[in-house]
This record gives structure tokens, C-alpha cells and sequence, in this order.
């Protein structure tokens, strides 16, 4: 059982480290970091990901929003953790070793987001990418959309980053800049 | 462009400060010639830079200051009472301006128009006559011209039949000769002078009440085939601007050379050394070392001071911070193996010291002294005692005293307000001081100096003092205090300092504004300061404000609440008390009190507040930790206590948002944040529940 838990986490930690080494050299356009969440799977900017970190336990912050897990230290700097499974209202999940937190700069802010795992940076040709128009929208109930991304059989649903920063939750963050 | 700007807004800043701090001192020291010379260097400099960045309205404004104070300087003569008045009130207009442009919003011109007009008066009005020297001119009246008339004629000029000297007398004619220059240094050696050639040249000066085109007839046979040059330089006309020039530069001007020749001779001045050397009075290798020596300190200088963005010193502190973490990471990682010798410890340790030094370097960077804050309350004093016809002196002291510039920023309104406060209603009338047996002249002390790793600053006055019983009186009055309520000499002073409190007789222009004590003291707390009173009934007052060196580092209690730990400012916890049974009462719609000697203090549990679980819900089993505002005390419940730490807070805003009951968080030495509790807001959490 330990063995196992620690060769889950060697191999979690090698792919995180792959794909770091990889969002280095990554600056093309409609290339993205996909996660999962559930059963699905989402993609993220790559242009905004700026590491890709192990999980940890956050320290909580008091009166603050359900959906902030805590605060956590990334080099220095206090930056908020945000439950992604809380934010799309998905059951609680237990954090396991594939459970990883993706740091994402928003518009001069320093946000975590908490994923249950990371799988690869995918790209999509533009005609592969099918945008989130309004009803769409609305038909799913899902604002923070940006588009729907087609890779052979997988579906992968690419957030819009904006869209992130300007949840309910968000609010203060606005305000105060 | 844009950065241009910003080092003038920035350096105008300090200058403007300067000037000021100077034209007081100016005031109490008049003919002093360093004094004045530096003002009006600083007037010159924001004319130049302000003109530069193309902010001309500042520009034009500080060169009809400049004007002004250059007649005062080249004359030796005495500012009247209202002339200082009007360039105090010039170089307030100026930080307006500075400040509107630092804002990017335009300065009413009209305001601008009338100052310079009021400026002007003085340049006309109280203009000594300049004693005429021979060559030298009158000042010019109205409706008058000076015009300069720059002759440089053909060499065969003569072969046209034409005598250079009857046009020049006809031109005199004309007017007032001011000036006559003839260039000579066209003259060839006089063996090679051709008697029909025409060598030399003319530069005129004329008064004159003809307009230009009647001057320009005498020349208009002349004017196409030689270089005739004749202009209006009524405005530039001024022997004072000349002071700045050159020797060179204005014989130039005045034509009695021409820049050839002027380039041409400046080549040929030797540098001192080299003339000492062709004397045999010094060695050539002497000369060099002590060029050597010059170029050295030339050098030192330019590096002395460069403007550094605060964010990047941020940044350093950030990443200093991080490899303590880090450091101290490797350290338990290294010394966890059982085999570890002795010197490596050793290396660690020294590794920690060097690290904390750094930091320490580091947060210095961003102190400042406190001097440049002072001084600049010697200009509110003398113009607030002079509206309330009180006699007030300032006095300064500890002014090198450094501390964190933002503490500086934030502490220099509660400062200002406090000023007044003293001035207001501490100083009394010269005639009732008299009548104490005090001088007439009172004084405001103002002093700062260090005290076990904070800073401390002093305002002390000599006026009546606080009268402690109508305090007392007053405060029973609006109901601050309870009827049979004993209270000490301090207790009483610190009412002063509550909402709604305010002893002043009558509501003055500044005082009165409605910022009272309170507010004061909520800034220093807000501060991490401290404010305390002391007072003698006709002696004076003295209030200290006690303040953290720095708002980067805190001195914090780490206490805990079920898994968390939060960090309580120490300057916010009275004491620590283990409560028993018999100490907790439930009162009746207010919730839970503790008995502190005889004191009840409300209780409140931090888990309760916070919204967490905690290990210990029961007050008597955890810690009571007793924590103040400037209004009240509580009693606080919560787990257990780890120890005092000293901390690098960080701003909880920068990357998510204010949190209330939240200062700001910080990273521990293990890597792990921890929140600090903001106590105001908590007592405030308190009260509202």
C-alpha cells in the first residue's frame, strides 16, 4: 500500500514535471492545459498557467467564500485556492496524489485553482474548436465557458479565464482593482 | 516622454519641499545670500525641468518667480512681508500644479494668470533703480522699445559708396544708444589690413519709442546684400538675466564676438594643471594623480542614490523571505540523518545569519528620515498662529530618526491634525500667557527618536493643558462614563481620544472639521501604533505616539484555533489569563462576560467569530487573551498559545481580497501561511453581534 501510494505520486509528480518543463517552452495560441474534473475534462489557456503544483492543504481564511478553499504560499506571495468541484458545484471529492493545484495569473492576479488531476497540453486547430455562443450558453447553464474543443473522441471544455475572475465570488477582487 | 514627467513630478516634489522649507528660514534670516541663492536655483530648476517636460504653464510661472526672487537677490534687497506672502503662496500654486499634472488633470489657468499677475507687482513695483554704470542701462518704461541691431556688412562695402557710420548715427537719432559693440577680432594683424575693406562689425542697442519698421528704413538700401539684423528684444531685455550667462555667451549676444571665435579661444584656455606645470610649480605626475582623485569621487557621487521602484525592493524582501524558507527546509532535510557533523550545523548557522542580515539591509532600503515630514509642518504653524494672532515657535528635533516610508506617508495627516489640535487649543493668546507668567512666544516640541525597535514621536506644548475633571464632566455628559465610576488620571485622558469627544470651547476653521482625537488614534492603531497622553494643567501637554519601524514586519502572538493558527498583533493583547468557573457570567442579552479583576470584559470565542472548529469551546478549559482598541477591551477565546513571532506580513488584497477581521497574512518558517487577525475589526465583530 505505501508502496503504491508513493509510485502513484512518483508518476503524478513526473508528469507534472513534464508538463512544466513543457509550459515553458509553450507560446503558441490555442494550445491548453486539460484537467479533470469528474468524468470531464477542461482546458485552460496556456499562456495563463504558470506552474503546475502539488497539492496542499491550504490555511483557511475566515468569512471568506465557500468556493475558497484557503490561502497557500506560491514563492512569496499569498495567493487564494479555488475548489474548481465547489465552484461547478460537483460532490466532494477525497484529495488523493493526483489531486494538483494550477497556478493561473488572471489579469495581474495570482490565482490557484484545484484540479483532480492534470493529463497534458493539448492544441486545437482553430475549425476544431466550436465557440460558445449564446444559447449554448445558456443551455448549459455554464457562463465561464468559452468554447467546446473536438480531439478525436474527446470532448474538452475550455474556460474562459475572464469568465473565472468574474464569478460572484470574484467580486471583491474587482473592486478592488 | 512619459518617464520624463514622472522624474519631474517626482523631483519637484523634493525641490518644492525644499524651496519652502528654505523661504522660511529665509524669513527669519533675510540677506542671508546662501539661502536666496539656493531658492532661486530651486525656482530656475522647476522653470528648466517644467519647461522640458512641457508643462508650460509651471514653467512660466516658476520664471516669473525666479524673476522676482533674482531682483531680490542681485539687488541685496529685503522681501516686505507681503512679498513673501505672495511667494509662498506662488510655491503653493506650484504643488497644486505639479499635483494636477501629476494627476493628468489641467490647472485652471486663470488662477495661474492672476498669480503671475500679483508676481508681477512686485518686479514692478519694488524694483530698486540699478545703479547706472557707465555702459550700463535705466529700465525701460512703458511704451518703449529695445531693439538690437546686429550690422555685419560686406568687406567691399565701402566700394557701394555707403559710410557705416552715417547709418549707425542715423539709427542713434532714432533713439537711445543703450549699447554700442564693435566686433574687433575680424581685424586682421595690421601689416595685412586692406584700408578699402570693410573688417569690422556693429551690434546695437537702441531705446526707442519708433515702432521697428522706422528703424528698419535707414537700412533698407543696405538691407538686401549685407547681414542686417534688426529685432524687438523689449522683453529679453533684461541686465539681471545675464547673471546665469557666460562672459563668453553674452559677448556673443552683444556681438562683440561671434561663436567661431569664441570655440576658437575656449580651445586655447589650458586647464590650471597644465598652466601650474608650465610655471614649474607643480610636476605633471602630481597634476594626474590628483585629476585621478577628482574623476574617482566625480564617479562615487553619481552612483550615491538611484530611484528604485518600491515594487522591486518588494520583490527582493518576497524572495528573501522564500530562502529562509527554503533554507530552513534543507537545514531539517540535512540534519534529520543522524551522522551530521558539527560543522555542518555550523555552516548552517551561518548561512541563517547572513540570510537574516540581508533582510535586515533590505528593509532598510525603504526607510527614510523623518526630518523632511517635520519640517514641513513649520509652514502650517507660522500660518495658523499668525490667522489666530497666537505666537507660535516649532521646534524640531530627531529628525534623522528613520523609519518605512509608507509609515511616514500615512503618519504625516494624524500628525498635522495633531499640530492644530496643540495650536488650537493648547497655545493660549500672548496676553493670557503673559498674564501665566510664560513668555508670549509658545512652542510646539515635535521630536522622534527610537525606542526597543520602534519609534516614537512627541508632540509637546507648553499651552494650558488638558483640564482633567471637565473631561471627566464632559464625558459623563455624552455619556461615555458611567456616574460612580472611579476612573485614573489616564483612564480619563484616553476619553478624549473616543468618537464623539471634542473639548473645543468654539469650532474652529481647522480644528473643527470633524476629525476629532478618535480618528487620530484609529490611524495609529490601524498603524499598529499607540497613543498616550500626558498632561499638566498650565504647563502643556505632551502626546506620544509610539509606532512599529517598519509596516513589513510585525511582532505577533501565534495563537491556535483547532488546526490554524492565526497571528494576533502584540501591540493589540494586553495580557493572557486562564479563566476559572467563577469568572464567566452570562448577562442577560449581551452574551458572556469575564471577571478581570473586578473589571467584566465581554467574551467572545475566536472560532465563533471565525466560523471554524475549535478543540476547546469551553472558555475555562482554553486561553483568554485580552486584546484593546483605543475604545475597549474584550476577552478572547482560543485554544492555545505557540509563542511570539516576529513576521513579514503580506497584503491578503494583492491576489484575492480584503477579508474582514483580516490584516494580512504571512508565511511561516515552514512554509505554511498563517492569517493576522485585524483586532479593530474584531472588536468591532463583537460589538455588532
Amino acid at each position: 500500500m505505501e508502496t503504491n501510494s508513493l509510485g502513484a505520486a512518483n508518476k503524478d509528480d513526473n508528469t507534472m514535471n513534464i508538463l512544466n518543463q513543457q509550459l515553458t517552452n509553450y507560446t503558441a495560441e490555442n494550445q491548453y492545459v486539460s484537467f479533470n474534473l469528474d468524468e470531464e475534462e477542461y482546458g485552460i489557456d496556456v499562456l495563463l498557467v504558470q506552474e503546475i503544483i502539488r497539492y496542499q492543504k491550504p490555511t483557511k481564511v475566515p468569512n471568506a467564500n465557500q468556493i475558497i478553499q484557503g490561502v497557500i504560499n506560491f514563492r512569496g506571495k499569498v495567493i487564494p485556492l479555488v475548489d474548481m468541484r465547489a465552484k461547478f458545484g460537483l460532490p466532494v471529492k477525497d484529495y488523493d496524489n493526483f489531486t494538483v493545484i494550477i497556478v493561473l495569473e488572471i489579469r495581474g492576479k495570482t490565482v490557484g485553482i484545484v484540479v483532480d488531476r492534470v493529463s497534458d497540453i493539448v492544441s486545437f486547430t482553430a475549425g476544431s474548436i466550436q465557440a460558445a455562443d449564446d444559447d449554448f450558453i445558456r443551455d448549459l447553464k455554464a457562463e465561464y465557458l468559452k468554447g467546446m474543443g473536438k480531439l478525436d473522441n474527446r470532448l474538452v471544455m475550455l474556460l474562459e479565464p475572464d469568465k473565472i475572475l468574474s464569478f460572484e465570488e470574484f467580486k471583491g477582487i474587482q473592486e478592488i482593482s | 516622454m512619459e518617464d520624463l514627467i514622472q522624474v519631474f513630478l517626482e523631483e519637484s516634489q523634493e525641490i518644492l519641499d525644499q524651496l519652502e522649507e528654505d523661504l522660511l528660514k529665509l524669513e527669519q534670516d533675510q540677506g542671508n545670500k546662501e539661502l536666496m541663492a539656493a531658492i532661486f536655483r530651486a525656482a530656475h530648476t522647476i522653470k528648466g525641468s517644467a519647461g522640458l517636460t512641457g508643462l508650460d504653464d509651471i514653467s512660466s510661472l516658476a520664471h516669473r518667480l525666479e524673476d522676482v526672487l533674482d531682483q531680490v537677490r542681485s539687488d541685496n534687497k529685503v522681501m516686505s512681508r507681503e512679498c513673501f506672502e505672495t511667494v509662498f503662496q506662488t510655491v503653493d500654486m506650484l504643488n497644486k500644479m505639479v499635483a494636477c499634472a501629476a494627476g493628468g488633470e489641467q490647472h485652471n489657468p486663470d488662477e495661474t494668470t492672476a498669480m503671475m499677475e500679483r508676481l508681477t507687482f512686485f518686479l514692478s513695483e519694488d524694483i530698486n533703480p540699478i545703479k547706472t554704470a557707465p555702459g550700463q542701462v535705466q529700465q525701460k518704461s512703458a511704451g518703449e522699445h529695445i531693439y538690437r541691431a546686429k550690422l555685419k556688412f560686406r568687406k567691399d562695402f565701402f566700394e557701394s559708396g555707403t559710410d557705416p557710420l552715417k547709418l549707425i548715427s542715423e539709427l542713434a537719432e532714432k533713439g537711445e544708444v543703450l549699447e554700442a559693440n564693435t566686433r574687433v577680432s575680424t581685424l586682421p594683424p595690421f601689416s595685412e589690413i586692406d584700408p578699402y575693406k570693410l573688417y569690422l562689425s556693429w551690434t546695437l542697442v537702441v531705446r526707442s519709442n519708433l515702432p521697428l519698421s522706422e528703424l528698419e528704413e535707414i537700412f533698407i538700401f543696405v538691407l538686401d546684400d549685407n547681414e542686417i539684423l534688426l529685432e524687438d528684444i523689449t522683453d529679453a531685455y533684461d541686465i539681471t538675466a545675464l547673471s546665469d550667462k557666460k562672459t563668453g555667451e553674452i559677448m556673443v549676444d552683444d556681438g562683440i564676438i561671434d561663436h567661431s571665435d569664441l570655440e576658437e579661444n575656449l580651445k586655447k584656455q589650458k586647464k590650471i594643471g597644465e598652466l601650474l606645470i608650465e610655471d614649474h610649480k607643480v610636476t605633471r605626475r602630481q597634476v594626474e594623480h590628483v585629476v585621478e582623485k577628482q574623476q574617482a569621487g566625480r564617479r562615487c557621487e553619481q552612483v550615491n542614490t538611484i530611484r528604485v521602484d518600491t515594487k522591486r525592493l518588494e520583490n527582493v524582501l518576497n524572495f528573501i523571505a522564500e530562502l529562509v524558507i527554503s533554507h530552513s527546509r534543507v537545514k531539517e532535510l540535512v540534519c534529520k540523518q543522524s551522522d551530521v557533523e558539527e560543522e555542518v550545523f555550523t555552516a548552517f548557522q551561518e548561512v541563517d545569519k547572513i540570510i537574516r542580515r540581508l533582510q535586515e539591509e533590505v528593509m532598510k532600503t525603504s526607510m527614510v528620515p523623518i526630518g523632511g515630514t517635520f519640517t514641513r509642518f513649520q509652514r502650517m504653524v507660522r500660518d495658523m498662529a499668525a490667522e489666530q494672532g497666537k505666537e507660535v515657535e516649532l521646534i524640531i528635533s530627531g529628525q534623522e530618526t528613520e523609519l518605512d516610508k509608507r509609515v511616514i506617508e500615512q503618519i504625516t495627516d494624524p500628525l498635522k491634525h495633531m499640530i492644530r489640535n496643540s495650536l488650537d487649543h493648547g497655545i493660549e493668546m500672548p496676553d493670557t500667557r503673559e498674564a501665566g507668567g510664560k513668555p508670549q512666544a509658545g512652542s510646539i516640541h515635535l521630536n522622534a527618536f527610537h525606542q526597543e525597535g520602534s519609534i516614537v514621536i512627541e508632540i509637546i506644548d507648553d499651552g494650558k493643558g488638558l483640564d482633567v475633571d471637565a473631561i471627566y464632566r464632559k464625558a459623563l455628559e455624552k455619556g461615555l462614563v458611567e456616574e460612580n465610576n472611579k476612573l485614573s488620571k489616564e483612564d480619563i485622558l484616553k476619553l478624549i481620544m473616543q468618537p464623539g469627544f471634542s473639548t473645543a470651547q468654539q469650532i474652529t476653521d481647522i480644528s473643527g472639521r470633524g476629525v476629532g482625537l478618535d480618528v487620530v488614534a484609529t490611524n495609529i492603531q490601524q498603524l499598529r501604533g499607540t497613543l498616550d497622553v500626558d498632561t499638566t494643567p498650565g504647563e502643556g501637554t505632551r502626546f506620544t505616539i509610539k509606532l512599529p519601524l517598519t509596516l513589513a514586519i510585525i511582532d505577533g502572538m501565534m495563537v491556535t484555533v483547532g488546526e490554524e493558527r492565526f497571528i494576533i498583533p502584540l501591540t493589540s493583547i494586553v495580557e493572557f489569563i486562564k479563566a476559572g468557573p467563577e469568572d464567566i457570567k452570562t448577562v442577560e442579552g449581551t452574551g458572556r462576560v469575564v471577571n478581570m479583576r473586578n473589571e467584566y470584559l465581554p467574551l467572545a470565542a475566536l472560532h465563533s467569530l471565525l466560523g471554524l472548529p475549535a478543540d476547546k469551546t469551553d472558555p475555562t478549559e482554553g486561553i483568554l487573551v485580552i486584546i484593546r482598541d483605543n475604545r475597549k477591551k474584550i476577552a478572547l477565546l482560543v485554544d492555545d498559545i505557540l509563542g511570539q513571532e516576529q513576521v513579514v506580513t503580506k497584503s491578503l488584497k494583492e491576489n484575492y481580497e480584503q477579508v474582514e477581521g483580516v490584516a494580512g497574512a504571512t508565511i511561516m518558517g515552514d512554509g505554511r501561511v498563517a492569517i493576522i487577525l485585524d483586532i479593530p475589526t474584531i472588536i468591532k465583530m463583537v460589538g455588532s453581534r
